[in-house]
C-alpha cells in the first residue's frame, strides 16, 4: 500500500521506442487501469515496474523510494500474468506459500497467511490441488492470492481476464474490484479492452503509441476526450469522426452548413479551419425541437441490427458514413435522424480536443 | 482388428525382432559352452546351460577393475556434462542471441570424427599425466567433450518448454535469478534432464574409440570386449557384453519415472 510516481519514464528497444516520457502520480489505494491497442507501451510499463525490464530514462518511486535500480525481488510489488504464470509442479498451497517461503517465513506463519489468502479467494478447498486440476476461474484466483498474500505494495495486473471465458469475466471483474478495494492495495491494470478499463479503474490512463494520451476518471473519459484517438478508441461502437471545414463562425460537416456552437466559435479566429466533429452514435434522435440548427443524417434502412436493447444502424451525412444508436428494438427507421452540434465534440487539425 | 491396426502391429513386431535377435543370441552366447557358438547349423536354443563363460573371464582379463573403470568414467561424465551444459542450454533457450553460436560450437565440437582427435589428444594427455590414468580421469574429460553436444540440444529443447513467464513471477515472488532457476524452472525440466542423464550415460558408457586410444593397460569394458572378440572368443566377448547390459538397463529403469514425470499443464489458461 503505496504511492506511486513515474517521472518522464523512457525504454527503447533499440531502435525501437516502447515508452515515451511517461509521467503519472498514483494515490495510495488507488486503481489505474492501463487501456490502449496492442503495442502502445501498457505491457512495457509493467515490465518495467515490475523490474524486468530496465529503464532507459526516468525514475519509479514507490511510497516515495525509488525503485526503478532495484531488483524484481527487491521492489515489494506483486504481478498478475496473462497467463496466470502458475508453477505447475507444485500444488495451490505451495503456490500462495512460494513468495512467503521465499521471504524467509516461518513454516507455521507461512501457513497461517496463506490459508488467509485462500480464504479470501475461496479457494480453502483446493489447497491440495495442482494447477492442472483446476478450472481457468480457479486458475485466476490462484494467481491472484499469490500476488496478494504478502501484502504487496503495488499490484500488478497484465490483462488478467484475457483468458476467461466470456461469461466468467463480469463475475471475476466484480470479484477482483471487491477485493482490491477491502485491501485497498495500489493497483495498475493494463488491459486493451474499455469495458474492464471503465468499469474497473477509478482513473484510466489512454495510451498510444508509447504516449498517455489521457489520463482522466472513466466518465470523463467518455464525455471529454482529450483527442481523436481517445475519441475513437472508447465507446462502442465508436465515435463518428467527420471531417469539416470552419470558416467565418459557419461549419461545412459533409456539405451540410451549420452555425458553429457559440462555445467554439469563441476559440477559432475568422480564417478557415480544417476540424474533425465527433458524435456519438448514441447522439442522433429522430426529432430536435430546432430542426434548423440539426446536423441530418440519412440512415440506410437495411443496414439496421437489433441487439433488443438497443438498435444499431448505418448511415451518411453527405459523403460520410456515420454509425447511429436508437434505444430498444424499432421495427421502423425514420428517414432522417438528426443531431443538435451543441453535443458534438470538435478536434482541431491535430486531433486535440477544441470544445470545452 | 482392423487391416491398418494388424499391419502396424506385425510392422512392430518385426522391428522388435530385428532389435532384439542380436540381443538373443549374444545372451545365448553367453549362457552356452563356446562350441556352442561356433555349431552348424547354428542352433537358436541353447542344448546346455552354463555359467563358465563368466567364471573364465574373471581369470583372463581384468573384468572388475574395468567394470568399475567404466561405471566411474560413465558417472563422471554425466554429473559434469549436465552441470556444464545445463547454464549454456539455459541460455540458449531464454536468449536469441546466445543460441546461435552455442548452436554452432556445439556442431564444431562434433565435426571431427573421435578417432581423428583420439591421437593428438593422447599425446596431450601423455604431457599432462592423464594417458592411462588409472582412474580414467583423461577419458573422462575426453568423454565430456562428446557428451556436452547430446546433453545441450536435450536440455535446451527442455528449457524452452519452460515458459519465461514462470521464471519472471519467480522474480517477483521474491525469489533470487539463482532462486528462480532452483526452485522453478530446474523442476520443471527434470524429464529433459532425465534423458540428457540415460543418453550422455549410455554415450560413456558405449565409447569405443578414446577409451582404445587413450587406455592402454587400465582398461575400460568396450576395448575389453573389441579384443575378446578379435581373438576369437564369441563366448566370452558376449558374456562381458551381457555384464555390460546391467548397468544400461539399470540407468534407464531408475530414471525412467522421472521421464514422464513432466508435468506442464496447468501454468497457463
Amino acid at each position: 500500500m503505496a504511492t506511486v510516481a513515474y517521472e518522464h519514464v523512457s525504454k527503447r528497444f533499440g531502435e525501437t521506442v516502447a515508452l515515451v516520457d511517461f509521467s503519472l502520480e498514483i494515490a495510495d489505494g488507488e486503481f489505474i487501469t492501463v487501456l490502449g491497442p496492442s503495442g502502445c507501451g501498457k505491457s512495457t510499463l509493467l515490465r518495467l515496474t515490475a523490474g524486468l525490464e530496465r529503464l532507459s530514462a526516468g525514475t519509479i518511486c514507490v511510497g516515495g523510494g525509488r525503485i526503478d535500480d532495484l531488483s524484481p525481488s527487491e521492489r515489494n510489488v506483486a504481478m498478475v500474468f496473462q497467463n496466470y504464470a502458475l508453477y505447475p509442479h507444485m500444488t495451490v498451497r505451495r503456490n500462495i506459500e512460494f513468495p512467503l517461503r521465499m521471504r524467509r517465513l516461518a513454516r507455521g506463519e507461512r501457513r497461517r497467511q496463506a490459508e488467509q489468502a485462500a480464504a479470501l479467494l475461496e479457494l480453502s478447498d483446493y489447497l491440495e490441488r495442482r494447477p492442472a486440476e483446476l478450472s481457468g476461474g480457479q486458475r485466476q484466483r490462484v494467481a491472484l492470492a499469490r500476488a496478494l498474500v504478502r501484502q504487496p505494495a503495488l499490484f500488478l495486473m497484465d490483462e488478467p481476464l484475457s483468458n476467461l471465458d466470456a461469461r466468467l469475466r463480469a463475475g471475476v471483474r466484480q470479484y477482483i474490484r471487491d477485493v482490491q478495494r477491502r485491501l485497498h492495495v495500489t493497483t495498475l491494470y493494463v488491459t486493451h479492452d474499455q469495458t474492464e478499463a471503465m468499469t474497473l479503474g477509478d482513473r484510466i490512463v489512454v495510451m498510444q503509441r508509447g504516449r498517455i494520451q489521457q489520463v482522466d476518471a472513466p466518465v470523463a473519459i467518455y464525455e471529454r476526450p482529450a483527442n481523436t484517438f481517445v475519441a475513437g478508441f472508447i465507446g462502442s461502437p465508436p465515435m463518428n469522426l467527420l471531417p469539416s471545414v470552419y470558416s467565418d463562425g459557419v461549419l461545412d460537416i459533409g456539405g451540410q452548413r451549420l452555425p458553429a456552437p457559440p462555445g467554439l466559435r469563441d476559440r477559432l479566429t475568422r480564417q478557415t479551419r480544417e476540424l474533425t466533429i465527433g458524435i456519438r452514435p448514441e447522439a442522433f434522435v429522430p426529432t430536435l425541437p430546432d430542426m434548423t440548427r440539426a446536423l441530418i443524417a440519412v440512415p440506410h434502412a437495411a443496414t439496421m441490427e437489433i441487439t433488443g436493447a438497443e438498435t444499431l444502424v448505418r448511415g451518411h451525412v453527405g459523403p460520410c458514413e456515420v454509425t447511429m444508436r436508437l434505444g430498444g428494438v424499432r421495427r421502423e427507421i425514420p428517414d432522417r435522424l438528426a443531431t443538435s452540434l451543441d453535443q458534438a465534440h470538435v478536434f482541431g487539425d491535430t486531433g486535440e480536443r477544441l470544445t470545452p | 482388428m482392423s487391416r491398418r491396426r494388424t499391419t502396424l502391429v506385425l510392422l512392430a513386431l518385426g522391428v522388435a525382432t530385428l532389435d532384439l535377435l542380436p540381443l538373443a543370441l549374444i545372451l545365448k552366447q553367453a549362457f552356452t559352452p563356446e562350441r556352442e557358438s561356433f555349431a552348424w547349423p547354428p542352433t537358436w536354443w541353447p542344448h546346455e546351460f552354463t555359467l563358465d563363460n563368466f567364471r573364465t573371464l574373471g581369470t583372463t582379463i581384468e573384468l572388475e577393475r574395468g567394470f568399475w573403470l567404466s561405471l566411474g568414467v560413465a558417472g563422471l561424465t554425466v554429473t559434469s556434462a549436465l552441470i556444464l551444459t545445463l547454464p549454456a542450454a539455459w541460455l540458449a533457450a531464454r536468449r536469441p542471441r546466445a543460441d546461435r553460436p552455442l548452436d554452432a560450437a556445439m556442431i564444431v565440437a562434433r565435426l571431427f570424427p573421435t578417432i581423428a582427435l583420439a591421437v593428438p589428444l593422447a599425446a596431450l594427455f601423455v604431457s599432462v599425466g592423464l594417458y592411462n590414468h588409472p582412474a580414467g580421469l583423461g577419458l573422462w574429460l575426453a568423454h565430456t567433450l562428446l557428451a556436452i553436444p547430446v546433453a545441450f540440444l536435450v536440455l535446451r529443447t527442455g528449457f524452452r518448454d519452460v515458459p519465461a513467464e514462470l521464471e519472471d513471477a519467480a522474480r517477483l515472488d521474491g525469489a533470487s535469478a539463482c532462486g528462480a532457476f532452483l526452485w522453478v524452472t530446474l523442476p520443471l525440466v527434470r524429464p529433459s534432464l532425465a534423458a540428457a542423464g540415460i543418453l550422455v550415460f549410455l554415450v560413456s558408457w558405449d565409447e569405443f574409440a578414446y577409451a582404445l586410444l587413450l587406455q592402454v593397460t587400465n582398461r575400460s569394458l568396450p576395448p575389453l570386449l573389441y579384443y575378446l572378440s578379435a581373438f576369437g572368443y564369441p563366448g566370452l566377448a558376449s558374456a562381458v557384453a551381457a555384464i555390460m547390459l546391467v548397468p544400461a538397463l539399470a540407468i534407464i529403469f531408475v530414471l525412467e519415472p522421472a521421464l514422464r514425470s513432466g508435468t506442464l499443464s496447468g501454468s497457463g489458461r
